[in-house]
């Protein structure tokens, strides 16, 4: 392998692409642009970390290569009178960015020119952080994949082809950039049932960090091991991690309340855990398509212990995941949308009006968000090349913490990103699977996060 | 690698303290996990939101019975010792329209279209009330009757237009904008035939002339649209 030169040279053949000159946002990203705040910057982020230090310029030729493969994601923000809309970019791919001690944070993410994503690297590592305006943590992890497997590719690695791994010059099809949202809803004419709104929830109590700080604290723990505990009380991993941290959570709020004497209130704990719903519908979209379900448990009812939560998640999280409950929630929210008054509102109105309405009725509900990207899958050629892979969820300055987690071969990465000073969540829960067995290695930039705010 | 016993676990070479516990690295012991304590607090009955809003607005048209009624009984009484100059009749009568008000939505629940014509009648009957007893009498049936009845037309007719014309917002603006003006209409012409008998436009025909281009605007705008890119981007709602 020449040093610097990427080993492949001919460039993939453009494909015909009937792609529209602008999209409005989807259902589930409308409500991203009114939040925007340097706290709340809707970037999420996904990494691979590779064995050996990332070549920038065979990653700069990848992201080239593979730009006009995802032209839904060529695109820019832009601002219009009601809603916001995503632009053709006229730049084809942003360049690659030095990372930054505190990810997903310091984006500008609306205006000409600019993206909604960014790509990152730093040593042995390449991040993507997405705006949820532009897609959720699927379309941005196909988007990565694709992106991965052209660097090593461009290292001298032939790679086969994989069933749902984009390949560079093959023709996009237009389903990848449909709103499936529209498509899911039901229209009954004689109304549909009421979602009840929950009260609003448990949440770390803890001051904020700086703004700018946002401390991630991934826990890497063999996927064999942890499953086996979770087979152990016959459910999925998802359903065990949310267990866990139900559990943290319920010892958490009840040495709150103890430490206020007995009057504190005691307040239900909810998870929000996003459900990926391109299976569930047939849909091949790398825009949105997901939903919360919201396992949770309340402790006024008494104490759960380990088996009841682990069995409340388990109930809820099969319940929740029926086709007609979901159309009820997607009908729900598309409703929303549509309403005239919503939509008549001019974009700076809607902006004040969703913060309220988010304020009140959203994150608030919800003590942590818990999403599971799942198995990351690549062509057998090319997976020597990776280590771990490392999913950050979105900063919630509302919830303050959140947790994500993927798994690559036997590494399951669950990383938790906060703005609370305080660690006592992550601190329990990587106790909670230590006491059980579980080897944890723990990485973090923890030690910098509050001091490196602002800049790289 | 760096240990940290407290949390055990391992962290990644670089880190001064534990990222968890802050505890320091590859010294101290192992801690226990926090005992678990009994716990248990109030119990709050579950129900869903269709209920609670009957329930309430039941408590509502509850309540408002209870204190109208006595309130009412007392004005009589006070009027009927003081002289009887008749005025608790039309505390009377505005009591009785609040209570009409406050329990038609409970009566009718779900049914807005009920709700709206019998909130309408009980509003006519209340103008009917009041001039009967005033000194002024007939102005309910030639200036109040036909104000609320154009009000309510109107209302409903920019409610149809809401439904028939959902996506298409510059015809929805237009009925708005055109109820406002012949609801202008009207109710100058009631008021000018009320004060002279005879019906002169003058107010009202500065409204129309400042509102009628808007409604034009709004129409022409919701043919334009769906043949323009650009403003389509722009004004996609
Ligand atoms: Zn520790």
């Amino acid at each position: 392998m020449g040093a610097g030169e990427p080993a492949v040279t001919t460039d993939p053949v453009p494909a015909p692409e009937p792609y529209p000159g602008w999209l409005g946002l989807d259902n589930s990203a409308k409500i991203w642009p009114a939040l925007l705040s340097p706290r709340h910057s809707t970037m999420f982020r996904l990494t691979a970390c590779l064995a050996e230090p990332v070549r920038l310029l065979w990653l700069e030729k990848a992201l080239s290569d593979i730009a006009s493969r995802f032209p839904y994601f060529q695109v820019q923000l832009r601002r219009g009178v009601f809603w916001c809309y995503l632009e053709r970019n006229s730049v084809a791919s942003p360049s690659v960015e030095a990372d930054s001690v505190n990810p997903c944070m310091n984006a500008e993410l609306i205006g000409r020119g600019r993206f909604p994503f960014r790509v990152r690297a730093f040593n042995t590592r390449i991040s993507v952080e997405f705006s949820h305006m532009l897609t959720d943590g699927t379309g941005a992890l196909t988007f990565l994949r694709a992106l991965v497997t052209r660097y090593v590719e461009l290292s001298g690695v032939a790679c086969s082809r994989i069933e749902g791994l984009p390949h560079v010059g093959e023709p996009v099809d237009p389903r990848e950039w449909e709103d499936s949202y529209q498509s899911a809803i039901v229209d009954s004419p004689s109304g549909l049932p009421g979602v009840p709104t929950p009260e609003s929830a448990y949440r770390v109590p803890s001051p904020l960090l700086p703004a700018g700080a946002y401390r991630v604290i991934s826990g890497l723990v063999p996927v064999k091991e942890i499953l086996a505990l979770a087979r152990d009380h016959g459910v999925s991993l998802t359903e065990y991690v949310a267990a866990v941290l139900l559990s943290c959570l319920q010892d958490m709020q009840e040495r709150d309340v103890a430490a206020q004497g007995g009057r504190g209130r005691v307040r239900p704990i909810r998870l929000t855990v996003p459900v990926n719903l391109r299976p569930l519908f047939g849909s091949r979209t790398m825009r949105n398509f997901f939903l919360f379900v919201d396992p949770g448990i309340d402790p006024r009812l008494g104490r759960y212990s380990f088996e009841e939560l682990t069995e409340q998640v388990h109930h809820h999280m099969r319940f929740s995941l029926q086709e007609k409950h979901m159309r009820r929630l997607i009908t729900r929210n598309v409703r929303g949308e549509r309403s005239v008054l919503n939509r008549l509102m001019p974009a700076f109105v809607k902006d004040v009006v969703l913060q309220v309405v988010f304020h009140f009725l959203g994150d608030r509900r919800y003590s942590l968000g818990l999403s599971n990207l799942g198995r990351v899958e690549l062509p057998p050629e090319a997976a020597p090349a990776f280590t771990h892979w490392v999913l950050v969820p979105p900063p919630s300055p509302v919830s303050k913490v959140n947790c994500a987690m993927l798994s690559w071969q036997d590494t399951l990465c669950i990383s938790f990103g906060s703005m609370a000073r305080e660690t006592r969540l992550e601190r329990d829960f990587f106790r909670f699977l230590s006491a059980r067995g579980l080897p944890v290695y723990v990485e973090s930039n923890a030690d910098w996060c509050e001091h490196r705010v602002g800049g790289s | 690698m760096a240990y940290c016993a407290w949390c055990g676990v391992q962290v990644e070479p670089g880190h001064l303290n534990c990222p968890l516990c802050s505890g320091d690295l590859s010294e101290g012991e192992r801690p226990t996990l926090p005992a678990s304590q009994a716990f248990a607090r109030e119990h709050e009955a579950v129900s869903s939101p269709e209920d609670l809003l009957k329930r309430r607005l039941g408590m509502a048209a509850a309540v408002l019975g209870a204190v109208l009624v006595p309130s009412a009984l007392v004005c009589v009484l006070i009027d009927v010792i003081y002289g009887g100059q008749g005025w608790s009749r039309l505390v009377v009568a505005l009591m009785m329209l609040a209570w009409g008000l406050g329990i038609a939505p409970r009566l009718f629940f779900r049914k807005p279209l009920v709700i709206g014509l019998v909130d309408v009648a009980l509003v006519g009957l209340f103008l009917v009330a009041v001039d009967l007893m005033g000194p002024w009498q007939g102005w309910s049936l030639r200036l109040g009757i036909p104000i609320l009845v154009a009000v309510a037309l109107g209302v409903v007719l920019v409610w149809l237009a809401l439904r028939r014309y959902r996506h298409q917002t510059g015809f929805v603006l237009a009925t708005f904008l055109g109820v406002l003006v012949i609801l202008c209409l009207v109710i100058d012409a009631a008021v000018s035939s009320y004060l002279t008998g005879r019906i002169e436009l003058r107010w009202s025909l500065v409204t129309l002339a400042t509102i009628s281009p808007l409604i034009l605007a709004a129409v022409i705008l919701q043919i334009i649209l769906p043949r323009s890119e650009s403003l389509q981007r722009f004004l996609h709602w």
